[in-house]
């Protein structure tokens, strides 16, 4: 069995006062794509948000560790340069701040914790354009502000250019196919396909089993009540799709 | 101070403008529009004054883009940093002290007009100008390129730009306001224009002064029928200042646009007044002011709109948006609206905080340290209004220091 990249062991967490992971477990090796789905509120976003290290999140108990190392001890941005990404579901908008320029401080940032050097302005736009052709992003979004007047499917295909740029070793897609036309959807499972290795794993989190046709993964996991309740491989999805979550939450109680 | 050479009419100006002075007086902070910054703090300074270096600041900071640069050193006009344009009979483009000799008709008939008749400064500024641009633009003409006027600041000066457009006349101005590094000056710098029907005025002023410098601009503007003006104001540099626009809409369809962006670190006090006053319908005017504010600094923004009887389909839009950084730091912004006609559409909001979470947040996320995401976002709004000037040299030289001012 391959190396394991991430173990996440009774994780605790909440924002305000609620808690929403209640225990949570999962182990991600290298080379595999976990999916997780799971109802709306049962702590799929939040799972995203603390594995990228919001601060507005408090873990109250628990572990995660990434490549052998306390993740919850590190800053968002190490985990970044460790190779950490999220693909957020809803990408925030920077007005003022160029997606190109903001892309390759980003990646700059990364290639010093790495020890190599920076990529100047020429090298970087040459990279750009070739990972952009690969999900269909419009040339013309490469220079405007970050998301600002973006479209769903924009926004999204924009996140994927971010995790091809920056190539991590772990990636979460977070409900990256919510509100997609089947476009867009296509694109942002080819961009996550490009970037399948034995080195890299994913966790794709989606509410619907349509995005798995595209990226399929080796094991299914059923997130209820902050807790993983279910897991399974592909066909577990399929019959997500059929019978719903109920009789899971059922099976859970 | 002696002005031995000037026309009578000039002494006789100066002379009021000195009764103005004292019947006046200097008001203290405790006058509402003082509060922060009393004109007392703005007095001249008596430090003497350093030569040095003269030329390699204007060769520094003569924007490459400028169809002409007219370089003042401590309110003189210094000819040989200087390279003004051909001379046409379409525009005047000159120091005042020697538009006086050929066009004295021209400039008794101007010179402060537009000022506002209750303003100490703009008085004795009015007493004791020694220079200043003149610049003329004849009826439908629109000047080649640029005109640039480096003030450089040396002891105290007292510098006054009188700009005459004629009716359809365009002009572009950029005003680069410096000093030396740690040498204590003052600077007192009035520019006044009153605008004819038609006539456009795109003006950029640059107020990158040494920390050591205090000063005090001001516009006094007056738009006719049509009229249109674009002021941008930069504020990056002094330890006190103050910076005052006063612009009268007199007749319908004048058009006013001010933006400003101030930084202000350690205990830097930047003041900025604006006072529209819309006296007739159709007019609009929009104000965007943006403050940085670090350190243990005080910035502050007095917005003065004014909407007389009878200016119907007045439109007055003003916001102002300030980021804090530093606990220690205040930022102060007051709107006052005085609004005496029905029919107006006039709005103004004021926003100010920390920095964005959520986009500090998503920074972090895709590897950048707080110091940089910090960076990338105070950058971006200082961009909103840096990205308006036309002028790369420009822009990339207000860029560094904002950058280095973080």
């Amino acid at each position: 069995m391959n190396e394991v990249l991430l173990e996440i062991k009774g994780l605790r967490a909440r924002a305000g006062e609620t808690e929403i992971l209640k225990g949570l477990d999962l182990v991600v090796r290298r080379g595999e794509v976990h999916a997780i789905m799971g109802p709306n509120g049962a702590g799929k976003s939040t799972l995203s948000q603390v594995l990228a290290g919001n601060p507005a999140y408090e873990i109250t108990g628990g572990s995660m560790t990434y490549k052998g190392a306390d993740l919850l001890a590190l800053e968002p941005e190490i985990r970044a340069r460790e190779g950490v990404f999220v693909a957020f579901q809803y990408p925030v908008e920077i007005p003022g701040v160029a997606n190109n320029y903001f892309l390759r401080t980003a990646l700059n940032e990364h290639r010093k914790h790495k020890g190599l050097p920076e990529l100047d302005g020429g090298a970087f736009l040459k990279l750009l354009r070739e990972k952009m052709k690969s999900v269909n992003i419009d040339s013309s979004l490469v220079s405007r502000s970050l998301n600002e007047g973006f479209s769903g499917g924009q926004k999204k295909r924009n996140e994927v250019l971010q995790m091809l740029v920056l190539e991590p070793e772990l990636a979460l897609l977070d409900e990256t196919d919510s509100g997609l036309d089947i476009d867009a959807l296509k694109d942002c499972a080819t961009g996550v396909n490009t970037l399948r290795s034995p080195e890299r794993g994913f966790v794709v989190v989606t509410h619907y089993q349509r995005l798995l046709d595209h990226i399929v993964p080796d094991f299914v996991h059923v997130l209820h009540q902050g807790r993983i309740v279910k897991s399974g491989t592909k066909e577990l999805a399929l019959e997500l799709e059929e019978r719903g979550y109920e009789w899971i939450a059922a099976e859970a109680s | 101070m002696s002005f031995s050479m000037q026309p009578a009419w000039l002494t006789a100006l100066r002379k009021k403008s000195a009764e103005d002075v004292a019947r006046l007086g200097f008001p203290g902070r405790k006058h509402e529009r003082w509060k922060h910054v009393s004109a007392r703090d703005l007095l001249p300074s008596t430090t003497a004054l350093p030569s040095h270096e003269l030329a390699s600041f204007a060769e520094d900071f003569s924007a490459p883009e400028a169809w002409a640069v007219l370089v003042f050193a401590g309110g003189i006009f210094r000819p040989d940093l200087s390279r003004l344009p051909e001379t046409s009979r379409s525009w005047n483009v000159e120091p005042l002290s020697l538009a006086l000799d050929f066009r004295g008709s021209d400039i008794i008939s101007r010179l402060g007009t537009a000022d506002p008749s209750d303003h100490p400064l703009m008085a004795l500024n009015l007493e004791r100008w020694t220079d200043g641009l003149f610049l003329r633009v004849s009826e439908g003409v629109e000047l080649p390129g640029p005109v640039q006027i480096l003030e450089i600041g040396s002891g105290s000066s007292w510098v006054r730009h009188l700009v005459a457009l004629e009716p359809g006349a365009q002009a572009t101005l950029l005003e680069t306001h410096l000093s030396p590094e740690g040498v204590p000056t003052s600077t007192h710098s009035v520019t006044e224009a009153r605008l004819p029907k038609g006539a456009k005025l795109r003006h950029v002023r640059v107020q990158r002064n040494s920390p050591a410098s205090r000063s005090w601009s001001a516009m006094a503007l007056h738009l006719g029928e049509d009229a249109s003006v674009e002021a941008t104001h930069f504020n990056v540099g002094n330890t006190v200042s103050r910076c005052e626009i006063h612009a009268d809409l007199d007749q319908p369809g004048a058009d006013l646009s001010i933006t400003g962006l101030a930084a202000a670190t350690s205990d830097d006090v930047l003041d900025a007044l604006t006072a529209v006053r819309h006296l007739a319908p159709r007019c609009t005017s929009a104000q965007t002011w943006k403050t940085i504010a670090q350190g243990s600094s005080k910035s502050n923004f007095v917005g003065e709109v004014h909407v007389a009887p009878g200016a119907d389909g007045t439109q007055a839009r003003q916001q102002s948006r300030n980021i804090v950084l530093a606990r220690e730091a205040t930022v102060h912004a007051r709107p006052q609206l005085e609004i005496w006609a029905d029919d107006v559409q006039c709005s103004h909001g004021s926003a100010t905080g920390r920095l964005d979470e959520k986009a500090m947040f998503f920074l972090r996320s895709r590897g950048l340290d707080s110091r940089a995401a910090r960076a990338v976002l105070v950058k971006a709004f200082a961009s909103e209004v840096i990205d308006t000037i036309p002028w790369a040299s420009v822009r990339s030289d207000l860029e560094a220091l904002i950058e280095g001012r973080i």
